[in-house]
């Protein structure tokens, strides 16, 4: 996994988006990283740039992340998108299988990381 | 506007904390209820007690109903888990299956309700301290109906001092049935502090 990738953490979280953001830095120096603070901003970076990976988070001011997971799929249809949540309900896990995303339980650490990168390893 | 005692950055990965524990607490309450709980974005502010008390309406006739639940280690305070209107009511009425149509709970009722602070601050209580890594016991959670006054009263809750007040503001609700609860937590000054480096070593990890 040596070339670079572009990766979008989509999170109002500014604790979750530090610890992703350090975890790529610790083990892909070189991949490009963009936050985006809530799904308004996350669809505009989606427009305007290629992502390998997208982190998205579910609980957000305004939209969802399951109200804008089909738009950044469209948008990006070569991102792996995968959903980060603490909200870990059955019901809630479902709805995002169902589109087709991959689902992962907070707290973020760097093993759930490195399992989502390496999904195209 | 209240002012902040914490910087916005500590409220954030606290709020977070609280945001992942509450996560688990809906998972738990989804189960029980089997039904998806609905959860709305947590936001965590820190205030005085004057502010604070303010903020809850204690000026006004406001009736509440609250489980409370100290706790202690690295840091300690009291921990409440309020209801606003009749959302503690239908709730139990939900999880229990019959109407509680009374003014006051029942005994069973009241039991309920405490289970369901067991589970939603000791999740809360379990994600902070596993995420900091720091040491934090919880008592066995009582419940404290009545004036909101009363309720956040320093003399009933056994403060030796005008605590600081923390307190995460998030709606869940059950199709159909709006569910309001609200946590604070008030904490010494020096206990705060305490939560302070706690959460300034963990932030630093990942600066």
């Amino acid at each position: 996994m040596g070339s670079c990738k572009h990766v979008l953490i989509v999170d109002d979280s500014k604790l979750t988006r530090m610890i992703i953001s350090k975890i790529i830095e610790e083990n892909f120096a070189d991949w490009v990283v963009i936050e985006a603070v809530d799904a308004t901003s996350a669809i505009e970076q989606a427009q305007q740039n290629e992502f390998d990976f997208i982190t998205l988070d579910y609980n957000m001011p305004g939209l969802s992340g399951y109200d804008i997971y089909p738009i950044l799929h469209e948008l990006q249809s070569e991102a792996q998108i995968a959903v980060f949540t603490a909200n870990i309900q059955k019901a809630v896990k479902a709805k995002f299988e169902a589109l087709g995303a991959s689902f992962y339980c907070k707290p973020i650490n760097q093993d759930v990381m490195l399992d989502f990168f390496a999904v195209e390893a | 506007m209240e002012q902040q005692i914490l910087p916005e950055d500590y409220c954030d990965t606290l709020g977070e904390l609280f945001n992942i524990g509450m996560g688990k607490a809906a998972c738990s309450l989804s189960e029980m209820l089997n039904d998806e709980i609905i959860l709305t974005v947590p936001k965590l502010d820190s205030m005085t007690y004057s502010d604070a008390m303010q903020l809850f309406g204690a000026s006004k006739d406001l009736n509440v109903d609250a489980v409370e639940q100290k706790f202690y280690g690295d840091f300690a305070g009291s921990a409440l888990l309020f209801f606003r209107g009749d959302s503690s009511k239908e709730l139990v009425k939900r999880i229990l299956g019959v109407d509680v149509d009374c003014e006051e709970l029942t005994g069973l009722e009241q039991e309920t309700l405490v289970e369901v602070g067991n589970i939603i601050l000791n999740a809360c209580f379990g994600c902070i301290a596993d995420v900091l890594d720091c040491q934090l016991e919880s008592e066995v959670p009582i419940i404290a109906c009545g004036n909101i006054h009363d309720v956040l009263s320093i003399e009933r809750m056994k403060f030796g001092e005008t605590p600081v007040v923390l307190t995460l503001s998030m709606t869940f609700s059950l199709p159909n049935k709006l569910i309001q609860g609200q946590i604070s937590l008030l904490m010494t000054t020096a206990s705060v502090n305490n939560l302070v480096k706690e959460l300034e070593r963990y932030i630093q990890l990942y600066v």
